[in-house]
């Protein structure tokens, strides 16, 4: 054979099997780079009908829409994930199980429940939503309620880790909560969640150093306030902190993807490390009856609850414990949400007890000790400072202490306050960097 | 035969020489090997792998729920987040380069209060005799039964503003007004990683010490030296590789300390490397972030172990 029919060291024959071999292994082989692509990239071409919810704020490479006031989301609802059928009988011999934060329902409540349906119940916590989903994502914890927050309501959907609710075993929610939970913009026509407490973010503060009228006037400042160096303290939270640095400026989208604002509130928080000595932890109701702190940023269920850490139990030591929050109530506000996971072995049961917590006397039984307020229509500012429930009854203290209306939260809060909701990955690391600034005292 | 008297005249072998050598047995060889050899495999997996998933979510990326996806094979590396942190630590608008100066100075600070509380304390344990050595053994050992959090609580009341450090200080005129101890005070800190950690520098310390030959210090003074000039030429030099175990045994856990600050100061004043890692872990789609710091920790934590390891082969070796 002539050196001319040779190509590359190998015969016409030879290469034109192998060029049909290859032609033929090519898409095999592109297959299997395929599956050996880089893990965790975005699916090409993620469309919105590809989306796992139409409306909301879309995401380049995001499977999931964000949810805004201004733009609900509605998720889709998979045939592979429906809703358990109508009239299904209650699981015989359950053990239900509560996937919650630690000390977040009164076990009163929990043990009413199971005396109710003659079942059991087993309560697990997590430290936070983001290790607690991440166990529900492994599969070996077979939890039946689920207690995220809602900026994991798009993760929850999308990775099919949550179903869709029934509404006909959960009658109370259209009953006897707030109507805006039947259509809450991060869950339009409440497919997979119900509201479980709602709740505000302001200032705590000691009234026997600052009077209410002086607390009135300073605000997010009591934050800056030198004069209390040493005994201010702000919330672990990034969202929250940058959030009020924010508000303090008049700024209300305390979802800005704006980085110049973003590293301004961080500067404005950083100035607070040298002013005031400021202290970061979750510790305001404990903190702010003992008289370490003057001011602690803090949730309002906090503080409500602050009187049971008083060093005197008198209610003269719980007067000094206060809550401001803005006038006009444009602050920061919340709600937490009850969800049933996917894998919840007693999923009939578990719908019983979303619609057992959302009742009015069983939230209520339950406000009287979490403190952290539920939706409830009839949980008026007036009833809330004026009757006591079954454990406030105990030491004469009403729902909320009459001195602080302030931290009751209303129906028209959730319309006039702003929300912190989910960010995109490279904006909310825009916040982290902020924050992490500050927490490394730069 | 022996001659009598022998033992007598032969001198004492100093700790640590090794008995004449012997011709091993294929048998003698094998025995220690595979008495130790699970507990070896099983120290290894429990360090490689986690080692590697460590470099897997260090150089990985996260999945849409934001929580970290290790990336197995290597060649599918990012430095993405490598550099993320590189940019933290220097450059311009880098800012964690002063908590890991603060970090170096805090643990520094500790482990030589550490040393100069724990050795005193070891000596004369090491000094006493018989039921008072044994009654101070078992008093260094009580505070191991109480959980380390536990200790840190009793401390915040102790440290409080009305608390029974501020009184007895006040009693005895030691200090103007109240001390805000917990107001974010690096000393607090500081001091915080001491009580945390000096068992671990006294037990080492105690362990060599007593068993120190006796006749050493005899000889010492049989020529001459006073008690300190002894201390200083026999006894410090001998317990050298003590000081360095304890040094590395209290240094290791308080550069990834972080529940200290947080319980003692939680002010951004004192953040440490710990508190950092901490958060990167706690906050949703940090997880690759964490660990590369927990990289950069190994590698810091590198260096003290390499010295000490190097300290002791020097020591073996000269003797």
């Amino acid at each position: 054979m002539g050196g001319r029919d040779r190509i590359a060291g190998m015969s016409r024959r030879e290469f034109m099997k192998r060029a049909a071999a290859l032609g033929i292994g090519l898409p095999a082989a592109a297959a299997i780079l395929e599956a050996c692509s880089r893990p965790g990239q975005p699916a090409a071409g993620a469309s919105p009908e590809n989306l796992s919810g139409t409306g909301g704020i879309v995401v380049p490479g995001s499977p999931y829409p964000l949810a805004r006031p201004t733009a609900p989301v509605t998720w889709k609802i998979y045939d592979d994930n429906p809703a358990i059928a109508d009239d299904l009988p209650i699981e015989k011999d359950a053990t239900l199980v509560i996937f919650n934060w630690s000390y977040y329902i009164w076990n009163k409540v929990i043990e009413d429940f199971a005396s109710q349906y003659n079942v059991k119940t087993q309560y697990i916590s997590f430290q936070n939503v983001s290790t607690g989903l991440a166990k529900l994502q492994t599969g070996k914890l077979q939890a039946d309620v689920f207690f995220p927050t809602r900026d994991f309501v798009g993760k929850l959907v999308t990775a099919k880790l949550i179903q869709p609710l029934n509404h006909n075993y959960i009658p109370h929610l259209v009953s006897d909560n707030w109507p805006d939970f039947q259509n809450p913009f991060y869950d339009q026509q409440w497919r997979y969640t119900v509201p479980y407490t709602v709740y505000t973010t302001g200032v705590g503060y000691r009234r026997d150093v600052i009077s209410d009228e002086e607390m009135a006037t300073q605000g997010y400042d009591s934050q800056w306030n030198p004069k209390y160096k040493g005994k201010v303290g702000v919330l672990d939270d990034y969202r929250e902190v940058l959030g009020m640095a924010l508000l303090r400026r008049g700024i209300t989208d305390v979802n800005t993807t704006d980085p110049k604002l973003i590293a301004q509130a961080g500067d404005d928080l950083a100035k607070t490390i040298d002013l005031v000595d400021v202290r970061v932890d979750n510790n305001a109701w404990t903190g702010i009856p003992k008289g370490q702190y003057v001011v602690h940023q803090d949730w309002c269920g906090g503080m409500v609850a602050a009187w049971e850490n008083s060093p005197k139990q008198t209610m003269s030591e719980y007067e000094k414990i206060g809550y401001w929050y803005p006038k006009d109530r444009v602050g920061a506000i919340q709600n937490d949400l009850m969800v049933i996971p996917k894998s919840a072995p007693h999923p009939v049961l578990a719908h019983k007890f979303l619609d057992f917590l959302l009742t009015y006397e069983n939230a209520m039984t339950n406000f009287s000790w979490n403190l952290y307020q539920p939706p409830q229509i009839k949980a008026d500012p007036e009833t809330l400072t004026t009757t006591s429930g079954a454990y406030g009854a105990r030491y004469g203290m009403p729902y909320v202490p009459p001195w602080m209306p302030d931290a009751v939260v209303r129906q028209a809060d959730f319309q006039a306050g702003v929300h912190e909701l989910e960010l995109a990955p490279d904006v909310n690391q825009l916040w982290q960097d902020a924050y992490n600034k500050f927490q490394a005292g730069a | 035969m022996r001659e009598p008297g022998a033992a007598k005249l032969t001198p004492r072998r100093s700790p640590g020489r090794r008995p004449e050598a012997r011709p091993a047995t294929f048998q003698s060889r094998l025995y220690w090997p595979t008495w130790a050899a699970p507990a070896i495999v099983w120290l290894a997996i429990l360090f490689v792998l986690p080692l590697y998933t460590v470099l897997a979510i260090a150089f990985g990326t996260v999945d849409f729920l934001q929580n970290p996806l290790p990336v197995w094979e290597p060649w599918f590396w990012t430095a993405h987040y490598l550099t993320g942190v590189a940019h933290q630590i220097v450059g311009p608008g880098s800012y964690l380069g002063p908590v890991y100066i603060r970090t170096f100075v805090y643990v520094g600070l500790a482990t030589l209060i550490c040393f100069y509380v724990a050795y005193p304390v070891a000596y004369h344990i090491a000094r006493c005799k018989g039921r008072r050595k044994k009654a101070f053994l078992v008093l260094l050992l009580i505070p191991f039964w109480i959980s380390y959090l536990m200790r840190m609580l009793a401390w915040i009341g102790l440290l409080q503003n009305d608390g029974y450090v501020n009184r007895v200080l006040l009693f005895l005129h030691l200090v103007p007004h109240r001390v805000g101890w917990l107001q974010g005070r690096p000393i607090t800190v500081i001091l915080g990683l001491v009580y945390g950690n000096i068992p671990y520098m006294i037990l080492p310390l105690y362990g060599f010490l007593d068993r120190i030959d006796q006749h050493l210090l005899e000889a010492a003074k049989d020529l001459g030296a006073s008690p300190f000039r002894s201390f200083l030429r026999v006894t410090l030099p001998l317990s050298k590789p003590a000081i360095l175990a304890g040094g590395v045994i209290v240094t290791l856990p308080m550069f990834g300390d972080y529940y200290t600050n947080v319980m003692l100061s939680g002010s951004p004043h004192t953040t440490m490397i710990g508190n950092v890692l901490d958060n990167a872990v706690e906050n949703t789609g940090q997880g690759p972030y964490a660990a590369v710091f927990v990289l950069i920790l190994m590698l810091l934590l590198l260096l003290p172990l390499a010295y000490y390891l190097r300290s002791t082969r020097r020591t073996m070796e000269a003797r």
